[in-house]
């Protein structure tokens, strides 16, 4: 669908609508608490990341209320949304195994390394 | 004012970095957004805020430019441009030509008219049949004429806006037949009141050479050429389709300047000593030229991809 990875807050932000329509200030706050508030998303890049996923096709409005006299406008995800998404996190994911399993590896080859020196130093102490 | 109002009405005058079709959509959304996220007794936006929205403001702004340029309609645009910056140019030098015979003051020689014409009218009609060739043909014409621009103007400042409009049309011709469908799909686009407002201005433009003993001051020849470039462009965005108009008129704009510079000087009589001032004006050709340019990379690009990269980041 695309050839290259979405970035971050993007990825974040239809994560958070992947749950269900949510409006603006839903969408920070469930962002945050779902990088464990590493990543705080303001209004600026909220809307602009919005305005472009809405372009594109992959967002859409949900249903817009009034409440306390402002407008609140809820945001969903597309079908197309939840595919790229979907795409976009079995490519993380399979990057992520990748890591840990060479990860795994070269831990298990530092330790037999640090066995092998330890071998040998007992071996000159004899 | 209580300290909500104060912060509300902070946010809107920082909302006005976005375009007016962003702020329509989001604006009344966005305020609820960054009241409701602003800690209580907040009057001013914290730098943070501010940056964010600035940077988003422009962020929208560059983007819908982004989407300008990359619109469908440019290749339309720039296939009439092939046509149109031909025909402009030889109905000026045809004027010229009979002013010559009318006036008996002498026929327009070689250099001033056969060659030019040659090279204007040549690149559009070998692009009926071999576009690419045409393409390259115009190339090494706008080249021909930089060569004498470069050689004896050198770094002095002197350029001569005749030859330098002459180079800034076939430039902008090589590129209108290198990325565009080129004149078949033009004479499709343009109707007869198009060929019309084209002849008028390039008879208009040939005609500016006979004024020279009006001997205007500076201020009102400048003043006629801008009202008269206005008065062309809106009757020619009148006659085309929608989009067609703001993009063409973009890439006329880049021999426009320097033949206003032309037009000028033969108005105010003082054309020789215009000469000397001529080069300032040609830099914003130079960085539209360089807009039109990108443009025609982008086009060309997406046609060679076919697959735009909309959803990256």
């Amino acid at each position: 669908m695309t050839k290259s990875s979405i970035q971050e807050p993007t990825f974040l932000i239809l994560t958070a609508l992947a749950a269900g329509p949510q409006h603006g200030y839903g969408i920070m706050t469930d962002v945050a608490s779902i990088s464990g508030d590493r990543v705080r998303l303001r209004a600026g890049t909220l809307y602009a990341a919005l305005d472009r996923l809405r372009a594109d096709g992959v967002v859409d409005v949900d249903r817009e209320e009034i409440v306390d006299g402002r407008l609140r406008r809820y945001y969903k995800l597309t079908p197309p949304g939840a595919q790229l998404l979907a795409a976009e996190a079995a490519r993380l994911s399979a990057n992520a195994k990748a890591a840990t399993n060479r990860l795994r590896r070269h831990a298990a080859g530092a330790a037999g390394m640090v066995r092998a020196a330890g071998a040998a130093m007992a071996r000159g102490a004899a | 004012m209580n300290g909500e109002g104060a912060l509300e009405r902070r946010f809107r005058r920082l909302l006005a970095w976005y375009p007016a079709e962003h702020r329509r959509t989001y604006a009344e959304e966005m305020i609820g957004v960054l009241l409701a996220s602003a800690p209580s007794g907040r009057k001013r936006p914290s730098p943070a805020e501010a940056l964010d929205l600035i940077g988003g403001g422009l962020q929208a702004r560059l983007r819908r430019l982004g989407t300008w340029f990359a619109d469908p309609s440019w290749p339309d645009a720039l296939a009439v441009g092939s046509v149109a910056l031909p025909v402009i140019v030889l109905t000026s030098l045809a004027v010229n030509y009979l002013q010559g015979v009318v006036t008996w003051y002498g026929l327009a020689g070689l250099s001033d008219f056969y060659l030019p014409a040659l090279a204007i009218a040549l690149p559009p009609l070998l692009a009926l049949r071999y576009r690419p060739a045409a393409a390259i043909a115009a190339l090494v014409a706008a080249g021909w004429f930089t060569f004498p621009l470069v050689k004896y103007s050198g770094l002095s400042g002197y350029f001569d806006p005749l030859e330098a409009g002459y180079c800034a049309a076939l430039l902008v011709e090589a590129i209108a037949l290198a990325v565009s469908p080129g004149p078949r799909r033009a004479l499709v686009i343009m109707g007869w009141r198009t060929w019309l407002v084209l002849c008028t201005a390039g008879a208009a433009l040939g005609f500016a050479s006979l004024c020279y003993h009006w001997a205007l001051p500076t201020w009102l020849a400048a003043l006629l050429v801008i009202a008269f470039l206005s008065a062309v462009a809106t009757w020619l965005a009148a006659t085309l389709p929608r989009q067609v108009p703001s993009r063409l008129l973009l890439v006329l704009a880049i021999p426009a300047g320097p033949a206003a510079v032309w037009t000028v000087g033969y108005l105010t009589g003082t054309y020789a000593a215009f000469l000397s001032y001529t080069l300032p004006y040609l830099a914003p050709d130079l960085l539209l030229a360089c807009l039109v340019a990108a443009m025609a990379w982008k086009v060309r690009r997406r046609e060679a991809t076919k697959l735009p990269d909309k959803l990256a980041g």
